[in-house]
């Protein structure tokens, strides 16, 4: 029989693409171990074993997955892989070129100062070390220059990329360059002298956020890989996906969701779980691990809980409290810092796009744990309290106005720094002490309007463990009660709706919240549910 | 545009066919799509899956009609398996010319209308049977995904200014705003980002209840039109101006703009701006814009397609940035095609 004609193909990207178990050779390198010990001195925390094993793998196997449930550590441990890979070649004086990608700046920043981070520990153990590394984000004219200034800032558009490129072509020594699929691709193009997007760059590549990352971005990146280069893979295929105009019913096998999940569904590649979660306590995780991590997603800090003292009901307003927000001592309860999940539901009525109830109820919690955590003046600074303390997720932009000017308007708060009030999609890769959600829809026809969006279980996965130590939802019953009539949006919406009506269980109780409609109040009753004290 | 026709319930293509602009022959008689019993389905565009069902289980039960007992289905004669598949056939091809009629009524009778000008969509070109299935999938599936962001982006600026507004999509109520404020931010963007040294710089206040719109610093895929005006973006100037293609060179070049693309370009791409600040929090609320291109930016307002006097709106434009590289990054992976399917004969 004939031989069948071959065709082109650019390596390492085809292989990966189409056959990477035929990469999957174990290349064992004698020193792993020996550089995990190296690296383990400039870590903050030593790595847990699964973390190890990570490590390791990015060694032995051309292509590695890291599955990084919330909080588990994947950008550390990512950092940590690249500073390995840098500190072999220092050893073998061959300067690497490391590629960090993503599916958009901010997450291709994470990396990039974490990697910041280690190189300035490691330059503080040890003082100057063998090679000089350059930490580069690529970006287009249009987009922010990286904040952590420790990051060198090039311009696709600048002398600037012609020169990095030359760099990485020269190999005078280690660079570690970030960029969007594209941006890289076009410096590619733009030096390749053949006009394809093709380099053969990056010893080692890696991809943070690989469940957001099209199959097809990833190709482009692949393009840019040494014949011999390795690829790490870090995603959490169970947080949110791909942005698309439309989705695929039937993702063919991950091929039309994203990279991570299409390695794994076409091609059987398993990954290494990163098992041990280091941001939330055993009742915000204990969900997540139900619904979710079935490989384990134990709590570092069991116990975590809100610093804060709740000062006791008075059945009175606190002194500082606006006269245009009505008070409840119900509040203080659902502030209670031993009460790390709370679910308030209440019945049905007509808001959809925003809810001025679930916003008034949003701005007095936001306030009173402001003014808790310090009186005014002092505590923890704006900027420090909407970025470290408290995030508020809504999932329509309606909504977010509404919080944002009550907060302003009815609180006090200022305007500047804003309050951060967003879609859970702007909160992926970040985490607050308390996190409060509002669910807004409280129509039946509207929420069987857009049922797959607003009980999608990826989506409500991202919002419950961004909370260190406590969450807050409020959600009406008509989004609790909802049955959609498609079974496999029914089977997703269980992951929200059980986790309200199965899982908040410990505390049961009716309780009546006041609000302000056309200047009455008047007041709601709802249930509030919660969780309390695992142990 | 929204076409309405004389159907009571349903739009089936069908009737929808027959509706729009139906041929007629010299007695004035109408041609009309149709098909025989048992291949539609009464309210829908679907040929009945039994069909192909019966075809391959090969037990058919589906009979012709006989007019000589109408009343007695069971003495109609089956069909013959080559009569079902001749059938299917029909039925779909059917179903296609109905299609064609309406694409080809709508492009005779509002061509000037239609404004959706897109290359024609193919999901695996020529130039890409070359390359793996899988390959080919992803390109048809980015070029699908580009589409549908481009419609709602469509859709998005199809609704009225206020909806614009009340979705977050668009900032209204723009005006040029003077004053030392909006000087002093002049400055300071020019002293500290070389990009705008001596870029032309506009700034505007806009109105308070857009501070929330879904636009930020850096965006530049935006356009500026008065809020008043029954424009879209996405048709050429000239168009708006009745020029043809040498009267709008020439007046373009009496502008000192000679390049031949300008001739052409949309409404859109000649009002395009870049946010190059969003002051969305003081009071008024104000912004500086950069023209995409100064000179189309000029011009448009020297020919009245912008008047600055007038509320403004500024609107998201679309562009697709991604389906082209996508398909050249694939290609450039390369790997082996499928083989080549040989058509099987039917006997």
């Amino acid at each position: 029989m004939a031989a069948r004609k071959q065709y082109p193909r650019i390596e390492p990207a085809h292989g990966l693409l189409y056959e990477p178990n035929s990469l999957q050779m174990s290349r064992p390198v004698d020193q792993v171990d020996n550089l995990l010990e190296e690296v383990s001195n400039y870590l903050k925390n030593p790595f847990n074993p699964r973390q190890e094993e990570a490590f390791r793998t990015s060694f032995t196997q051309r292509l590695s997955l890291l599955w990084g449930p919330p909080g588990t550590g994947k950008t550390t441990v990512l950092a940590g892989i690249i500073l390995g890979w840098i500190e072999q070649s220092w050893r073998s004086g061959n300067p690497i070129i490391v590629g960090v990608g993503a599916s958009n700046y901010n997450a291709i920043d994470n990396v990039l100062r974490e990697v910041a981070d280690l190189f300035q520990r490691l330059q503080e153990h040890q003082g100057n070390p063998p090679g000089h590394v350059r930490v580069v984000r690529l970006r287009s004219q249009s987009a922010k220059p990286p904040l952590d200034g420790r990051i060198e800032d090039v311009a696709r558009t600048t002398p600037a990329a012609t020169s990095l490129a030359s760099a990485i072509h020269e190999r005078a020594s280690c660079i570690v360059v970030g960029g969007t699929w594209q941006q890289l691709g076009r410096v590619a193009q733009a030096v390749s002298g053949n006009n394809t997007p093709v380099a053969g760059w990056f010893d080692l590549l890696v991809l943070d956020e690989a469940s957001q990352i099209p199959v097809a971005h990833a190709a482009a990146y692949f393009l840019l890989m040494r014949e011999d280069g390795h690829l790490v893979l870090a995603g959490d295929h169970k947080q949110l996906g791909p942005i698309y105009g439309f989705e695929m019913r039937d993702s063919a096998q991950g091929l039309f969701d994203c990279i991570f999940s299409y390695m794994q569904e076409t091609h059987g590649i398993d990954p290494v779980a990163l098992d041990r979660n280091y941001r939330t306590n055993t009742e915000i995780s204990g969900w997540p691990r139900e619904r979710f991590y079935s490989e384990g997603y134990e709590a570092f800090f069991p116990e975590r809980r809100l610093t804060i003292v709740v000062p006791p009901a008075t059945g009175r307003p606190p002194a500082y409290w606006p006269a245009n927000l009505p008070w409840t001592d119900v509040f203080l309860r659902l502030l209670d810092p031993e009460l790390p999940v709370v679910v308030v539901s209440y019945g049905v009525h007509t808001s959809t796009l925003s809810n001025p109830f679930e916003a008034q109820m949003v701005t007095a919690l936001a306030l009173l744990y402001r003014r808790i955590l310090g009186p005014s003046g002092q505590g923890p600074g704006d900027h420090e309290f909407w970025t470290e303390h408290l995030g508020i997720v809504t999932p329509h932009r309606a909504q977010m106005s509404t919080i944002r000017n009550l907060l302003v308007d009815a609180a006090g708060m200022p305007m500047d720094p804003p309050p951060f009030v967003d879609t859970v999609d702007r909160f992926q890769g970040q985490e607050r002490d308390l996190m409060i959600a509002s669910y807004v829809v409280a129509d039946r026809d509207f929420v069987a309007a857009e049922e797959a969006f607003i009980l999608n279980p990826r989506r409500f996965n991202v919002t419950l463990t961004r909370a260190r130590s406590k969450f807050i939802m409020f959600v009406s019953d008509a989004v609790l009660q909802h049955l959609p009539a498609d079974a496999d949006v029914a089977r997703d919406a269980a992951h929200l709706q059980l986790f309200a009506e199965n899982y908040c269980t410990s505390v049961m109780e009716e309780v009546t919240l006041p609000y302000l409609e056309s200047e009455k109040i008047r007041e709601m009753t709802c249930r509030l549910r919660g969780m309390r004290d695992l142990k | 545009m929204l076409l309405g026709l004389p159907i009571p319930h349903d739009y089936s293509i069908f009737e929808t066919a027959n509706t729009l602009f139906p041929v007629r022959n010299e007695n004035g008689d109408t041609y009309e799509f149709r098909l025989p019993f048992g291949f539609t389905t009464p309210m829908s565009d679907q040929i009945p899956f039994e069909r192909a069902y019966e075809l391959w289980q090969d037990t058919i039960f589906l009979r012709h009609f006989d007019s000589r007992f109408p009343s007695n289905p069971w003495l109609w004669r089956r069909y013959t398996r080559d009569e079902l598949y001749e059938g299917i056939k029909h039925a779909t091809s059917t179903h296609l010319r109905a299609l064609q009629h309406v694409v080809r009524r709508l492009r005779e009778h509002y061509r000037d209308r239609l404004i959706l000008r897109k290359a024609p969509f193919h999901a695996a070109p020529p130039a890409q049977t070359r390359i793996p299935e899988r390959a080919r999938s992803l390109i048809a599936f980015e070029k699908l995904n580009v589409a549908c962001q481009e419609i709602e982006n469509r859709q998005r600026r199809a609704l009225p200014v206020e909806e614009r507004e009340a979705h977050f999509f668009s900032i209204r109520g723009l005006s040029p705003a003077i004053g030392a404020e909006v000087d002093a931010c002049i400055d300071k963007i020019r002293a500290t980002d070389a990009r705008f040294a001596i870029a032309e710089l506009r700034t505007f206040a806009f109105a308070p209840t857009s501070r929330d719109a879904r636009i930020n610093d850096g965006d530049f895929l935006l356009a500026l039109s008065n809020e008043d005006d029954d424009i879209e973006l996405d048709v050429p100037w000239r168009n708006y101006l009745g020029l043809s293609f040498p009267d709008a060179q020439t007046l373009l070049s009496t502008a000192g703009l000679n390049d031949n693309w300008m001739v052409n370009i949309s409404l859109g791409r000649m009002l395009q701006v870049e946010v190059v600040r969003l002051e969305a929090m003081r009071e008024p609320p104000y912004l500086v814009l950069r023209p995409g291109h100064s000179g189309l930016f000029r011009f448009a307002i020297d020919q009245g397609l912008l008047n600055l006097q007038r509320p403004l709106v500024l609107d998201p434009l679309f562009q697709d940035f991604s389906s082209e590289r996508v398909a050249q990054a694939l290609q450039a992976v390369g790997g082996n095609p499928p083989p080549m399917r040989r058509r099987r004969r039917r006997d």
